[in-house]
């Protein structure tokens, strides 16, 4: 019997159109992602550099996740519809009458079902391969094809997926006799997975967010995170025993499901009912039939005129959305997500160990990008269920007859969805408000709620109803509807990749509205509506599609659907859809003209051309010595309410070379609508309106020591209604100031392969050696420009504070403009910021030092960190380094639409508002950031580091500037919190710096050598190095090899400082033991690769503990493509068993002291020590007064060691 | 008066079936039934009037509206039931019947209670109108489905093989209600059962494969047999011969194994026959089979 079902089954999909849709799709997913991926569309790729191979295991499998949702929706329709059809079309009345056994009926359905999906799910992988095979890919992102790369994916996360959640969904659907459940179901797992996730998010949490993932994307990326580019492209995707598990845990928890689903299945024919009521299935009849009743109706007024019809519109929306309200499917929706909310608000910012304040703009932020997400999903599927309702429910030969015109049917189906998507935005609020309650926040600010949830997110859902509708109108099949849309949703990200920019082409598109508390939405409100609306008109015209193919009676095929469309094309429709066009037309041409204004004058492809034709004619003037910027005095004048400004000013430069200068290179920038004015003679040699660069010759030369003025004045083009033209907002600006410069432009064209095309010659390298003496006349910040002397008045509306770098040394109102005059003491380093605002201050002082921070009035929780911080750091600082070079300290609070970074100025620190001062520091937990105060130390520091010693513009640099903030900052802490606390910092400084390390595309650059765009490497590594050398050779010894460099070079001219002449520093106070340090840290990149394999404890009668423990230990080179290399021959080699496995380690010659940690039960420290390690394996024996409970091979991580996992053992 | 009159009404389906072929009717007042078996193009021709599918060719006109270039207007005096229709689940009739009232335009609350009340008492559902309609019986059902058409108070009703399925004291009962509906109105009735058409209509028509074969009133159409009905009792052997050489009208079955079959013919066919009392089922199968 069992194999007749499954027979019969199978014969009846393989005759679903349906099916072959979903292959198509499925096939052509595969087909194109590989295709895009391996650059098929040409242009893009050269400019890349190296990337992973298209077809290599870890892409695929990545694609497989971001397959994932597609192949989620297909579930419901084809496992689920496999018993639901038998429901729907009654035919189970007559099957269950069958001598059919429960086994054969249920797992012919199962296995059938199950069987069609995976071969439209295998399509996937066919469509991959093929992808990779086709001629026009781009050579070197393809790699070799192994049937490994695709079956790997399908045996380990794509076909357990498929079981998983066809067990779970065919349960559903088998006891809930409804296929709409399937889908919610799927939805739920969906938004509980995001749960999971979202709840054990950030690092710690790793290991089990890879064990409890229902979909093993976080088990399948636990082992290969950070796997190097060679890696990627040579490795296969290993089976590990995390995905082993996770797979073992849930298709344990989905069989379990199904098990009890089985059994409580029976061939009956009526519902498992999971409630307690009686089943209200007695017979009603009525006593008798009467005779005397009237045969006549009275009749009643009818209306058919198109107010009622509006009316009655709107009626029928009513009882169709109580009808939703009232449904299971619909209240576990609802109550999924009230419960996904409520984690996400009461979560919020698990990535980072700090939280933040519940403030309402908070509440708002976080829900926006997935939720809404959520609403379009649930969308899609009830437009589906709205169109085919009545069709379904089997009334539409009733409904239909109905006097009432066909737009009110499919209008009546739009408001519908609209006020499903209004209790669902609901959500967000009653949780917002319920989370703040909850953490004692009491102001709420409702209108912001209203305003942000209702006024801007609900159009953009609503504008989505429009189209899900008319795409479910068009196809006869809702689930294929379904699938359609999120492949549309998904897509749509994917459409700037092919080369569509512009909003207007990409549907529902606009820039979203920033919230800020300071500026508010500030001018971006404007273009979002705009584009709102010329998408509600374009929303307007599918509706009148949805209207025109409006199923109603019986039609047979499309032919027919467009004959009666184009009879339904009346002349009211006619004229709405008309005005829709015209107003889709218009804002659309408005849009154009006023949001994109610029119209580059050169295509990109022409500027390109131009490039290239004056290389040849200014790469002469490369060399050409130029005189430095030694002063800037100037004004600014800022407009907050009209977004614009406009400044002026007189900056001096001074010939500091050995020779005389008669030509200037002059940059300046069209944007800002710069002049400039040389009082002095001069003759133009080149005049470059497109790139912005002159080149003047002047009458009489400047000779060595001589200086000259160049004035200026720069404006940004007005700012519109539509476009904001310039960096100021109307509260809360922060301006990066520009000015001409001198110097040869950044304009040469850097791809290599681009080059050759134009017949240009090759680059030399871009970022110079330090070791190259010529290159340490410039500082990282920029060429021609030194240590200057700073002046300036800023201006902006009266009720703003204006701040600029420097001492305030007067300020005063002039009619409605508010003037402050700043001027510093001491020369600054470049870099010229503006902010303004209508700020509250907080003032203190430290020694002579005046300290301010300048802050929106409502974000007054972590002033007193942010103060400590300052302080704390200006204690620490002048103590070890040296004396801090200004009289006063600002720390001024900007917008979020800036940015959510702090940066170091000459005295002053502008610094977003979400970065610090709305964190919500918990002083309970103990695994929780200071986030304010560490930040703050951070940039403090950059005022030594960064500000005074200004390191060289070379390779290495930012462990100058960045890797000794990091440190200063580190030690502040420490100082603030003690040791004891210094390990989280340091482990989030090592995982930062692995993660880091994994996506690096090149070889491992060593520290001394390293890229400004290394991040990983200046800060994060930059840090534990620094930090592991104070803790070797002792606070006191390092600070003052950095006293030494500090002083060398602070506030010095070229040349300037390079991270060789620190490491020299550094190796000067450093003992002969500890010289491998230098080289392991410094100067190579050196890994670890620690563990202990072995624990044992004695108890001896004498009441101590004798304790051994094995640890294995070995260090190598991260060489090219992250290579474990061995610059010596003097390797070490040491083999054992893993198990069955041999293993075998091997490592650079050791000599190295290495922690040694012992802990109690309770994570107290019984025993830490550093030991000396000279060869791999090591026995280490100990004896301690107390029960050890776990040991641990670097406790601090202070050294680098990829997997730090196996450094911990118990006992 | 209300007067449908259907003209050259032509339709075949995709598949190549002929539903509707050059048909023509005049339907006036009263109840008019449509006889014909299954596959006849009787719900096409139903569904046709109810403005629920097109015609290729033809015209359908009622009381001055033109049904199939104006549908909206016959909509507003429309009553229609299909062969077989659904509910959403977990409605009462009275929350179905006022979502129906809404439908058909009837827009103040009250007038909806009104007449919500008045169908169900018609129908004969108002001790029952809390009841979910999904749990009702198939009679019930059916009555349900003449109480939502009733709402409008419609000119033209059409009601498609309503009495299929149901057992004789249901079928009773929902004749019963249609009678009392059907007294002032244009009702069109669709039925294969012969009887339904005899206790209810007084006009009827048969059509087969898209044509109509007669009109008539169900007396008439008796009348013009009378004295054409032979009947005899044959045994089973016999019948194939039979068969063969008489327009065999209808066979029964007896307890003895023994066949009664009724014949079709102007004169006595032999003498083992005896005249028999005409009835309107006789009719249907004359029409039936002479068509072939």
């Amino acid at each position: 019997m069992f194999s007749k079902i499954f027979a019969y089954e199978i014969k009846h999909w393989l005759k679903q159109p349906s099916i072959w849709v979903y292959a198509a799709i499925f096939f052509l997913f595969g087909f194109g992602a590989m295709a895009i991926s391996a650059d098929i569309l040409g242009e893009v790729s050269v400019a890349r550099g190296s990337r992973a191979f298209a077809n290599s295991s870890f892409n695929v499998i990545s694609l497989f996740f971001d397959f994932n949702l597609f192949i989620l929706f297909v579930i419901p329709a084809l496992i689920g519809g496999s018993v639901f059809r038998d429901y729907n079309s009654n035919m189970f009345m007559v099957l269950y009458s069958y001598p059919v056994q429960r086994k054969d009926y249920l797992f012919g359905k199962f296995l059938s079902s199950l069987l069609v999906t995976t071969v439209i799910v295998l399509l996937i992988g066919f469509g991959l391969f093929i992808g990779s095979v086709l001629p026009g890919l781009n050579p070197a992102l393809v790699g070799n094809n192994s049937i490994l790369i695709y079956a790997m994916p399908y045996f380990l996360i794509v076909l357990p997926n498929l079981l998983i959640i066809s067990m779970i969904v065919f349960s559903v659907v088998l006891h809930s006799r409804n296929i709409y459940a399937g889908f919610i179901t799927v939805l739920l797992i969906y938004v509980t997975r995001r749960m999971i996730l979202f709840v054990l998010g950030g690092t710690d949490n790793q290991f089990i967010s890879a064990l409890m993932d229902p979909f093993a994307q976080m088990s399948a990326f636990y082992y290969i995170r950070y796997w190097t580019l060679e890696q990627v492209n040579s490795l296969i995707v290993p089976i590990n025993e995390i995905i082993i598990y996770n797979r073992l845990i849930w298709i344990g928890f989905a069989s379990a499901i199904f098990t009890w689903s089985y059994k409580k299945f029976q061939l009956t024919q009526n519902n498992t009912r999971l409630s307690f009521r009686k089943s209200p299935n007695e017979r009603h009849d009525i006593k008798r039939a009467n005779n005397s009743s009237r045969s006549r109706i009275t009749p009643v007024q009818t209306s058919y005129t198109f107010l009622s019809h509006l009316q009655t519109t709107w009626k029928i929306s009513h009882y169709e959305f109580k009808a939703i309200l009232k449904s299971k499917a619909f209240i576990s929706l609802f109550i999924g997500s009230l419960v996904f909310m409520f984690f996400l608000l009461g979560q919020v910012n698990p990535q980072y160990t700090t939280r933040i304040q519940p403030l309402t703009q908070v509440m708002l932020l976080i829900p926006s990008m997935f939720y809404s997400f959520l609403i379009v999903l649930i969308t899609f599927l009830y437009s589906g269920v709205l169109v085919h309702r009545d069709r379904n429910a089997r009334l539409n030969q009733l409904v239909d007859v109905s006097p009432l015109p066909t737009w009110s049917f499919m209008t009546s189906r739009f408001f519908t969805l609209i006020k499903m998507q209004i209790v669902l935005l609901s959500v967000i609020v009653i949780v917002g408000i319920g989370m703040q309650i909850y953490r004692g926040y009491y102001d709420f600010e409702i209108p912001l709620y209203l305003f942000e949830i209702f006024g801007i997110t609900l159009i953009t859902l609503v504008i989505w109803a429009a189209i899900s509708l008319f795409v479910q109108t068009i196809l006869p099949n809702q689930f294929i509807g379904l699938i359609l849309l999120i492949i549309f949703s998904v897509g749509l990200g994917g459409l700037e990749k092919i080369g569509i920019k512009l909003d207007i082409f990409n549907f529902n598109a606009a820039p979203r509205p920033e919230y800020s508390d300071i500026s508010g939405y500030g001018s971006s409100l404007a273009p979002y509506f705009i584009h709102k609306l010329y998408w509600f008109f374009f929303a307007i015209i599918l509706l009148i599609g949805s209207q025109l193919f409006w199923v109603r009676g019986l039609t047979q095929s499309f032919r027919e659907r467009i004959l009666r469309s184009s009879r339904r094309f009346s002349k009211p429709i006619a004229l709405v859809f008309s005005l829709a066009l015209i107003g889709l037309v218009s804002t659309g041409f408005v849009i154009y003209q006023s949001v994109y204004p610029e119209k580059p004058s050169l295509s990109t492809e022409e500027l390109e051309q131009y490039k290239a034709d004056v290389e040849p004619l200014y790469s002469p003037f490369k060399s050409a010595a130029q005189p430095r910027l030694s002063g800037i005095s100037m004004n600014m004048n800022l407009f907050p309410q009209e977004r614009n400004y406009n400044s002026g000013g007189e900056l001096l430069f001074v010939n500091k070379s050995r020779k005389s200068i008669d030509t200037l290179l002059i940059n300046y920038s069209k944007k800002e609508n710069m002049t400039y004015s040389i009082p002095e003679a001069y003759e133009v040699i080149y005049a470059d309106s497109i790139l912005g660069f002159d080149i003047l010759r002047l009458d009489i030369a400047l000779i060595p020591g001589d200086s000259i003025y160049i004035g200026f004045e720069a404006f940004n083009t007005p700012s519109t209604f539509f476009k904001t033209n310039s960096q100021v907002t109307n509260n809360g600006t922060f301006l990066f100031s520009e000015f001409p410069m001198l110097g040869y432009p950044e304009f040469e064209i850097t791809n290599k392969a681009k080059r050759d095309q134009y017949g240009l010659p090759p680059q030399p390298q871009t970022t110079l050696h330090p070791s190259d003496s010529s290159a340490l006349v410039n500082t990282y910040v920029g060429n021609n420009v030194d240590l200057m002397d700073f002046e300036v008045t800023v201006s902006t509306s009266a009720n703003q504070i204006a701040i600029a770098s420097g001492h305030l040394e007067e300020k005063w109102i002039e009619g409605n403009r508010a003037y402050f005059h700043y001027s510093s003491t001491n020369k600054i380093r470049n870099g010229i910021v503006f902010q303004s605002g209508e700020f509250e201050v907080l003032r203190d002082t430290w020694n002579d030092v005046d300290l301010e921070i300048y802050y929106h009035k409502t974000h007054n929780f972590n002033l007193d960190r942010m103060m400590a911080g300052m302080k704390s750091t200006l204690e620490y600082s002048t103590r070890y380094f040296g004396p801090f070079q200004f009289k006063q300290m600002r720390i001024v609070e900007f917008p979020t639409p800036y940015g959510k970074f702090a940066q170091s100025f000459a005295g002053l620190i502008p610094f977003s508002e979400f970065a610090g001062f709305i964190s919500k520091i918990d002083t309970v937990s103990k695994n929780r950031f200071d986030s304010p105060f560490r930040l703050t130390s951070h940039e403090m520091a950059h005022q030594w580091w960064g500000h005074q010693v200004v390191p060289a513009g070379v390779l290495g640099s930012r462990i100058i500037s960045e890797g000794l903030a990091e440190y200063t900052s580190l030690k502040v802490l420490e100082k603030e919190y003690g040791k004891e606390k210094m390990q989280i910092y340091l482990k989030a400084s090592l995982d930062q710096y692995l993660r880091g390390k994994g996506q690096g595309k090149n070889p491992e650059t060593p520290m001394i050598y390293s890229k400004a765009s290394e991040v990983h490497i200046n800060y994060s590594k930059a840090a534990l190095a620094y930090y592991k050398m104070s803790e070797y050779i002792g606070e006191g010894a390092f600070n003052s090899a950095l006293q030494n460099f500090f002083q060398t070079f602070s506030l010095k001219e070229a040349p300037y400082s390079t991270s060789l002449d620190l490491v020299e520093s550094i190796r000067s106070v450093t003992p002969d033991s500890l010289q491998y340090l230098i080289t392991d840290l410094f100067e190579t990149a050196t890994l670890y690769d620690n563990s202990i394999q072995k624990t044992s404890v004695t108890p001896l009668e004498n009441g101590l503990f004798e304790v051994h423990v094995d640890v294995l230990v070995s260090k190598y080179r991260s060489g090219e493509f992250g290579k474990r290399t061995f610059d010596t021959a003097n390797t070490e080699m040491f083999e054992y068993l893993n198990g069955d496995e041999k293993v075998s380690l091997t490592s650079l010659p050791l000599q190295d002291y290495i922690e040694i940690g012992i802990f109690g039960e309770n994570g107290e420290i019984l025993y830490m020590k550093k030991h000396k390690i000279s060869s791999i394996q090591n026995s280490i024996s100990i004896l301690l007064n107390k029960k050890p409970f776990e040991a641990v091979i670097d406790p601090n991580n202070t050294l680098i060691d990829a997997d730090s996992k196996n450094n911990r053992r118990g006992f | 008066m209300s007067n449908l009159s259907i003209t050259n009404l032509s339709k075949t389906y995709n598949n190549g079936v002929k539903a509707l072929n050059n048909l023509s009717l005049e339907i006036g007042p009263g109840m008019f039934g449509l006889l014909g078996p299954n596959g006849a193009g009787k719900s096409t021709l139903m569904r046709t009037i109810a403005t629920l599918q097109d015609s290729d060719s033809g015209s359908i006109h009622f009381d001055g509206i033109d049904v199939l270039k104006d549908p909206m207007s016959l909509r507003k005096v429309l009553g229609y039931l299909p062969q077989e229709f659904g509910v959403y689940p977990k409605e009462s009739a009275e929350n179905m019947l006022d979502y129906f009232a809404i439908l058909k335009g009837i827009s103040s609350k009250s007038d909806r209670v009104n007449i919500v009340q008045q169908v169900l008492e018609i129908t004969n559902l108002f001790d029952v109108r809390k009841k979910n309609v999904s749990d009702y019986s198939g009679g019930m059902r059916q009555r349900f489905g003449i109480a939502q058409l009733l709402l409008n108070d419609p000119q033209l009703i059409i009601v498609d093989e309503p009495t299929a399925g149901l057992d004789p004291a249901e079928r009773k009962r929902f004749l019963n209600v249609l009678r009392e509906v059907g007294t002032t109105n244009t009702v069109i009735f669709s039925t294969h059962i012969v009887d339904d058409v005899k206790e209810l209509c007084n006009n009827m028509a048969v059509i087969n494969q898209g044509e109509v074969l007669i009109t008539a009133t169900p007396d008439q159409a008796t009348n013009e047999v009378s004295d054409k009905i032979w009947t005899r009792k044959i045994s089973h052997e016999q019948s194939q011969e039979i068969e063969q050489n008489h327009l065999v009208l209808s066979s029964n079955f007896n307890n003895d194994n023994s066949i009664n079959i009724r014949v079709y013919s102007d004169s006595k066919p032999s003498p083992d026959f005896t005249r028999a009392e005409p009835k309107l089922e006789d009719v249907y199968f004359i029409a039936l089979k002479t068509a072939q």
